[in-house]
């Protein structure tokens, strides 16, 4: 495995740090007075998306690790895990257990394109798209008249998400999500 | 990284104000009776410092030093005849490179026969305020510094905890390397210009030791960056001979290439010189604060990156 030195480390580079795969978000070089240099790093997990700040001796090393990102569509549920296929053509599938999709479980439907970071060519995170158009199952009926005062109610939407809208929405509408932040942004067009 | 690029890395504003900061520092030496001197870049012999990497080339075969600052030369030029001299030249030093360090840079480094460590001190802020601004400058002793940031007493603590307390800010800190976490530390947290003195004699490099067994050295701190650093000279060239021994000791343990003595140096400080002090300040930095700017690559024309 390759490995690369302090005096290569950059922000945006892939290593692993204690057997996981992190990205280096800052490198700092620091010589204090007339003593030993060192780098200090900060790091996030890519598993974990937990920030690390580290410290390494001039010259030491962290191997490489083998991260790329790529675009995959989601396929089905087999009530254990869930299936992808790589939209690169290739028609090469992967499994993603429950755990790793974690929050995008609440958003994908079938065949939506998601953005997923591979580890040794295996999916470690799945980031779904931005905006999702999902259709609400259940929700308490309307309440006609009530839109000015900004009121809201919960809905549960086709993925099993729970969102928040306004209390005019009603059952078998079509919404569309932010799913950076699970809010609710209108209802979809057309 | 762009291969590219060969355009400047700093503005033109910045050029600028490097060329007026030259003019003015060599106006500050020279109406204070200083004689400016130029000294070689390569040499024979280098500083030995356990981190302080000197480039080594090959000038026709023959093994040369890139010279990391250009103390050697000026001591004999000391050591020679007694005047107040000053150099603005550029430094080299392997392996530093970052936000505040670039593999070589500009320094201005001076000397003055009878004058002592606070002399320079004084002088410094002086240059300081002319070159950037006046300031108020606050003294600090290192191990208050440390007290103060830590809360850790550096002259009662054993050696256990002081790792101990170094490692809770940096997992590498070492026996080695202690004293130095726990310095950056407590410069990274300062304001304002500060002058720190009273270094451990770990920490000596080749100043002279005051009464009180504390190194006869300081440094100039602007915002946490280390501006300037003077001295006291040690002139007993036995003790010399002895502090490159046990650098030389340090770069053994940690698998570092040994640096002989300077038998020049040794015999120029054989031949007497009455007591001198000296500071080397980095010029860059100086321009960097001066300009607002947070790394060193925006006031260099070019940078390691593009150079």
């Amino acid at each position: 495995m390759a490995n690369v030195s302090t005096s290569e480390f950059r922000p945006g580079l892939r290593v692993l740090l204690d057997g996981d795969p992190c990205v280096m978000v800052e490198s700092e070089f620091v010589k204090p007075g007339k003593g030993q240099a060192f780098t200090r790093v900060r790091l996030k997990n890519l598993i974990t998306s937990r920030m690390w700040e580290r410290t390494f001796k001039s010259g030491e090393s962290l191997p490489i690790a083998d991260v790329m990102e790529v675009e995959m569509q989601y396929l089905y549920f087999d009530g254990d895990s869930f299936h992808f296929m790589l939209s690169d053509g290739s028609y090469e599938q992967m499994e993603v257990d429950e755990t790793t999709l974690g929050e995008a479980k609440h958003w994908i439907r079938e065949e939506d394109h998601c953005q997923a970071v591979l580890w040794d060519g295996r999916p470690i995170s799945i980031t779904p798209p931005i905006f999702v158009e999902l259709e609400v199952t259940q929700t308490d009926p309307g309440v006609r008249g009530d839109t000015a005062t900004g009121g809201s109610k919960v809905a549960i939407m086709s993925t099993g998400a729970s969102v928040r809208v306004p209390l005019f929405i009603e059952e078998g509408e079509v919404l569309r999500i932010d799913t950076r932040t699970g809010e609710y942004v209108g209802r979809a067009k057309g | 990284m762009s291969a590219g690029r060969w355009q400047p890395e700093c503005d033109t504003a910045a050029l600028l104000s490097r060329a007026q900061m030259l003019k003015k520092a060599r106006a500050f030496f020279d109406t204070r009776g200083y004689l400016e001197v130029q000294t070689p870049s390569l040499s024979r012999w280098t500083a030995s410092e356990p981190f302080l990497d000197s480039y080594e080339v090959s000038v026709d075969g023959a093994r040369r030093y890139l010279q990391t600052s250009p103390e050697f030369h000026m001591k004999r030029l000391l050591a020679a005849s007694e005047r107040s001299i000053y150099q603005i030249c550029t430094a080299f030093r392997r392996g530093e490179t970052g936000r505040l360090h670039n593999s070589e840079f500009t320094m201005v480094e001076w000397y003055a026969p009878g004058t002592s460590a606070s002399d320079m001190a004084e002088l410094t802020a002086g240059l300081v305020a002319e070159l950037y601004e006046p300031r108020e400058v606050r003294h600090v002793s290192f191990r208050k510094l440390i007290l103060d940031s830590q809360g850790v007493d550096i002259s009662t603590i054993d050696e256990e905890a002081l790792i101990a307390a170094a490692q809770l800010l940096a997992p590498h800190a070492n026996q080695a390397n202690a004293l130095d976490v726990l310095y950056e530390h407590a410069l990274s947290n300062l304001s304002g210009s500060v002058v720190v003195a009273g270094f451990p004699e770990s920490l000596a490099s080749l100043a002279a030791i005051r009464d009180d067994g504390l190194v006869d050295r300081f440094e100039f701190i602007i915002n946490g960056v280390e501006i300037a650093n003077g001295c006291r000279e040690l002139l007993d060239a036995t003790e010399y001979a002895w502090r490159i021994g046990r650098n030389n000791a340090l770069r053994r343990a940690h698998d570092l290439p040994q640096i002989e003595c300077d038998p020049c140096l040794e015999a120029a400080l054989c031949s007497g010189l009455a007591p001198i002090s000296g500071v080397a300040l980095g010029l860059d930095r100086l321009l960097m604060l001066k300009l607002g700017k947070q790394t060193l690559s925006e006031v260099l024309a070019f940078s390691d990156k593009t150079a």
